[in-house]
């Protein structure tokens, strides 16, 4: 007599039937040599726990995998995992009782990669089990992992041909920064919240005139210590606007509002002109005595700390019209400044914090030391009004910590002129919903920027790249082999 | 190969100084960014690079759209400008049943490792693969997923049931050869409904509308237990040698084919129910899982019979409600069945398929009409509505509602959702809300409701009518003794039946069928105690009659 269902007892002695009669085997070796059918596998990350997203993703893949199959397929199906990078740096830190990027050297590199290393591979064997016990059928006995050599060349090859098809550089960029896992973010690693910060307008006096000022609005303070110029929109109306005794330069649309408004005071319009009229005015800095590198700046790059243009970045939605641009505090101002010749500039460490170069501001906190900062434009007269503002605001996804900018060097891959070509090629990919693909995929993709590829930490694949300190002349390594050939020509231990 | 033993490689310079690594490490997406030649071991290897690449396809989230899509995409363009992948399949995020995101702080979270251990890793994977379309979340239901188990019984059960018939014909069913001929019309629509099920599968799962296929299976299986099953009842069990094997034929060749189709969503299941079959009847294949996918013949597929049967299947329901309601059970048989329909579709489904409703609700005839006549429909307004909603105009609607025709009351309700009139200068809109129905149904019928029409059930009892259902009942309880006393079918017995004259008179144009039906060699009805003690007696009672069964084996 056959019992009734039973899964709990039932599926376990499945799973030996399988395996004592090599079942899964002979469903591969049945199809070998037959029309191929590569299927390739998203590597979950090893962080050792299978969430109910990951079995349901694993579940829908086999599916499909067992229909292959017994549609003749020769089916490879090698699962893959995503093992290096910061979850695991962060894990194995805690294990350590590490609490900061900091102790790691004096813990010892070699022995901390090794637990990495070790804490990874424990958990993908755990997955593994997982991932059989919910009836999937993939290669879990040989799966790809990127901490092994064959793989990490695989990435050196990608590298190699980077370079070879001159899509490789190494370039000071602008990039969104995240203070507490003291690394740079791509995009795709920033979640927006929505937040409530103080915003402040701030006075810049005009450098011919007397008593007559651009009024800048910024919702990040911290940022006017790094500013090198004010952008205006050419097409947009402005007014030159007497405020008690002085004169203050605004957008006409936004002058009631943000003079009787928030400023709370009396005006009448002197003068009203387009923005484009004000393209060169020079202005001084609030912090022009305390900041020894404007000097050099203003000498090599001769639009620093004057008004340009941007079409773009300026509108009449919020603030006075007038946009304070430090090219080293965000990719739009990056941007702009690049256009107009002038670099980014930006002293904060790894950690958020003013270096000693910062002259007043040494020590302050990027973000955090905001009223710090606002405290001393007011000492200078120059803050007009102080509001809350809320907004969207990017965090770091791994951190939740509010983002900040520094200016860094990386290397990056040359992708944007790529974009059209890769939204004419995703037009034959084959995507399920469809819509996936003709607006998710399309939006992104028209929106590509150019890709920073590598990280300040220690578990990953390393860099292939040699450089030397005297000459600056670098070379990009394509695999191990390449690398014994470098050395052996030259000296020196190998690792 | 990792830092810091990577860090230690030095190369010379040119110039006379030394080239040293630059610190940084790739960024993590750059690993998985590459896998798509990584996972080949290229360019280690350069065979299966060149035999497989590029994927044909991936399966992710919609988060990987910024994400691993991106990544694998930006990475073949910048080595080999192409494209690394050629289909994807997006699925979305799982939420809770009210649709939050799982967190442990909300208390919401649930683990696989949990679903698992009560209900198995089939109906996990059952439950969620077909929970959703693709880009779209997932709300996790427990609800849901409790009734894909249910289904996994129905599911089990079905073997069983084959396993069973095959013991008791003892007959192999993969041996089993049957001519197309002997099939009945309920053979034709099951066989239609799976290669409809076969072809349509095959088409979803090749386009990769991979939550379709769950419900598609699943349809085709429960389609075999509750109809199929249902409706060849009485032809398994007290039917011919012949009609036994053709029930018996169709449902292991169904189910078997079931099992494949649902193999790759619920691998466990199926390949145990697969491993008994297997047992039972030495079938070849080591495994549910080796076998080919199955393919459909066009030539078995008639969609109008299965629309057909859908139809009949619907009004079926309806009458076997009626009979509940009016505590007529099944075995009474019922004079006449009229449908009420308007749809000529309807029409042509029940002359098709007349004999299937005569049996399955046991009726002696069926009719059709477009409406019934006579049928009276009465409208009152509900005072305990419209008194609250309307106040001092009261009084006036409630005459105007007795002055009005309901026929017209209920046409306009039913085509733009309210009855409108003047009252007093003000237009007064009455719902249905406001009334209540009744609808007077002329003797002796009793009316039920299906999806496309009425049904109305004779529920005149004649003599002959009431001989019939004796005569049902009380064979079904002399099987019912027999299985008690552990007879085979293959063994007669003497049977007596002690009862009153009334009931014996009844049964007088019966005792032949009985005697047939029961296997009995001897036979009689007596009010008198029988002249021998038999070994097997059982006391009944229907319908307020009692009666006792004396029975054992000649």
């Amino acid at each position: 007599m056959i019992q009734n269902y039973d899964a709990t007892k039932l599926e376990p002695e499945i799973l030996d039937f399988w395996k004592k009669h090599g079942i899964y085997e002979k469903a591969k070796e049945k199809n070998k040599g037959k029309r191929k059918f590569y299927f390739l596998d998203g590597p979950p990350y090893t962080s050792g726990k299978v969430h109910l997203g990951t079995a349901w993703n694993k579940a829908l893949k086999d599916s499909v995998l067992r229909y292959k199959r017994m549609q003749g397929f020769d089916v490879w199906d090698r699962a893959g995992y995503d093992m290096h990078g910061m979850p695991t740096e962060q894990a194995v830190e805690k294990n350590l009782g590490l609490k900061h990027k900091d102790e790691i050297p004096v813990y010892g590199i070699a022995n901390f990669v090794n637990a990495c290393r070790e804490f990874a591979i424990t958990n993908m064997l755990s997955m593994n089990q997982d991932f059989k016990r919910i009836g999937v059928w993939m290669d879990f006995d040989n799966p790809y992992q990127s901490i092994q050599n064959t793989f990490m060349e695989g990435e050196w090859w990608l590298i190699k041909k980077a370079y070879e098809n001159g899509r490789l550089y190494e370039g000071e960029k602008t990039m969104h920064w995240c203070a507490s896992c003291a690394t740079s973010l791509a995009k795709h690693e920033l979640e927006y919240e929505n937040v409530t910060d103080d915003s402040i307008f701030v006075k810049f006096p005009i450098k011919s005139k007397k008593d007559e000022f651009l009024i800048i609005w910024t919702t990040t303070p911290w940022t006017i210590p790094f500013n090198l110029g004010v952008m205006a929109n050419p097409n947009l109306d402005y007014v030159r606007a007497k405020v008690g005794n002085e004169i203050w330069i605004v957008a006409k649309a936004l002058a009631s509002s943000f003079i009787s408004g928030v400023a709370e005071k009396q005006f009448s319009i002197l003068e009203e002109f387009k923005g484009n009229k004000l393209v060169g005015l020079e202005y001084t800095h609030p912090f022009e005595n305390e900041t020894h590198q404007f000097r050099e700046l203003k000498k090599k790059h001769s639009k620093v700390h004057t008004v340009v243009m941007s079409e773009e970045y300026v509108d009449i939605s919020a603030g006075t019209g007038l946009v304070h641009m430090a090219p080293g505090c965000g990719p739009e101002d990056y941007e702009i400044g690049h256009r107009n010749g002038i670099p980014p500039f930006n002293t904060l460490t790894e950690r958020g914090v003013f270096d000693e170069t910062s002259g007043i501001f040494s020590g302050f906190v990027a973000k955090k030391d905001d009223k710090k900062i606002t405290e001393e434009i007011r000492k200078k007269g120059l803050l007009v009004a102080e509001t809350k503002i809320e907004h969207d605001y990017a965090h770091c996804w791994r951190s939740k910590d509010p983002i900040i900018y520094r200016t860094t060097t990386q290397w990056f891959f040359k992708i944007e002129d790529l974009k059209d070509r890769m939204r004419e090629l995703n037009k034959s990919i084959k995507w399920v919903p469809d819509f996936a693909g003709s607006r998710n995929f399309d939006n992104w993709i028209a929106n590509l920027r150019d890709n920073g590829i590598t990280r300040q930490r220690y578990w990953g694949t390393p860099l292939p790249v040699w450089k030397c300190k005297q000459c600056n002349d670098f070379v990009v390594v394509g695999s191990i082999d390449e690398l014994r050939i470098c050395t052996s020509r030259g000296l020196m231990k190998s690792g | 190969m990792h830092k810091p033993w990577i860090d230690e490689v030095r190369i010379r310079c040119k110039c006379g100084s030394i080239k040293e690594r630059i610190p940084d490490i790739l960024d993590v997406w750059i690993d998985a960014g590459s896998a798509s030649w990584n996972c080949l071991d290229f360019p280690r290897r350069k065979d299966l690079f060149e035999k497989l690449y590029p994927a044909d396809f991936i399966l992710e989230g919609i988060d990987q759209i910024r994400g691993w899509f991106n990544l694998l995409f930006v990475a073949s363009m910048v080595a080999m400008s192409n494209c690394s992948f050629k289909s994807v399949y997006m699925h979305g995020f799982i939420n809770d049943a009210q649709g939050r995101k799982m967190s442990k702080s909300l208390g919401n979270y649930i683990l696989p490792q949990e679903v698992i251990m009560e209900y198995g890793a089939d109906t996990l994977r059952y439950y969620m693969i077909g929970g959703t379309p693709p880009g779209v979340d997932i709300n996790y239901n427990f609800d849901d997923m409790k009734v894909k188990h249910k289904n996994l019984t129905v599911l089990w059960n079905l073997h069983k049931y084959a396993i069973e018939m095959a013991k008791n014909l003892k007959v192999n069913p993969s041996e089993l050869k049957i001519d197309l001929q002997k099939f009945d019309v309920e053979e034709r629509f099951i066989f239609s409904k799976l290669n409809s099920a076969i072809k349509m599968a095959t088409e979803t799962f090749n386009e990769y509308r991979l939550n379709e296929i769950p419900w598609q299976a699943e349809e085709l299986f429960l389609e075999l237990s509750r109809t199929y099953i249902q409706l060849t009842r009485e032809k398994s069990s007290m039917g011919s040698e012949e009609d036994k094997k053709v029930v018996l034929y169709a449902a292991y060749n169904v189910l078997l084919e079931s099992l494949k189709l649902f193999a790759p969503i619920a691998p466990f299941i199926t390949e145990a129910m697969y491993q008994n079959l297997r047992h039972e009847f030495r079938l070849k294949e080591e495994s549910i899982h080796l076998f080919g996918w199955p393919k459909h013949d066009e030539g078995l597929i008639d969609k109008e019979l299965e629309e057909s049967m859908q139809t009949i299947s619907e009004i079926m329901q309806s009458a076997l409600a009626v009979r509940e309601k009016i505590h007529l059970g099944v075995r009474w048989p019922v004079k006449e069945i009229v449908i009420a329909a308007k749809d000529k579709n309807i029409a042509s489904a029940v002359e098709k398929l007349r004999d299937v409703i005569k049996k399955q609700i046991n009726v002696k005839e069926v009719k059709i009409v477009e409406s019934m006549p006579n049928v009276k429909v009465k409208i009152k307004a509900d005072y305990s509505k419209i008194g609250p909603k309307f106040g001092d105009k009261a009084p006036k609607i409630i005459a105007q509602l007795t002055i009005d025709s309901p026929e017209t009351v209920l046409k306009h309700i039913q085509e733009n959702g309210k009855h409108s009139f003047n009252a007093d200068g003000e237009i007064i809109d009455i719902v249905k809300e406001d009334l209540l129905v009744t609808r007077e149904v002329p003797m002796p019928y009793e009316e039920g409701i299906f999806k496309h029409g009425l049904i109305y059930l004779n529920r005149e009892m004649t003599d002959e009518l009431e001989a019939e259902g004796f005569a049902r009942e009380i064979m079904r309880r002399v099987q019912a003794l027999r299985k008690k006393a552990g007879l085979q079918k293959s063994d007669n017995i003497s049977l007596f039946i002690k009862t009153d004259d009334e009931l014996r008179e009844m049964l007088k144009d019966w005792s032949i069928v009985i005697k047939e039906k029961v296997g009995a060699s001897q036979f009689r009805i007596s009010e008198l105690e029988p002249s021998r003690k038999h070994a097997f007696v059982s006391n009944e009672k229907v319908k307020g009659k009692e009666f006792e069964i004396h029975l054992e084996k000649v």
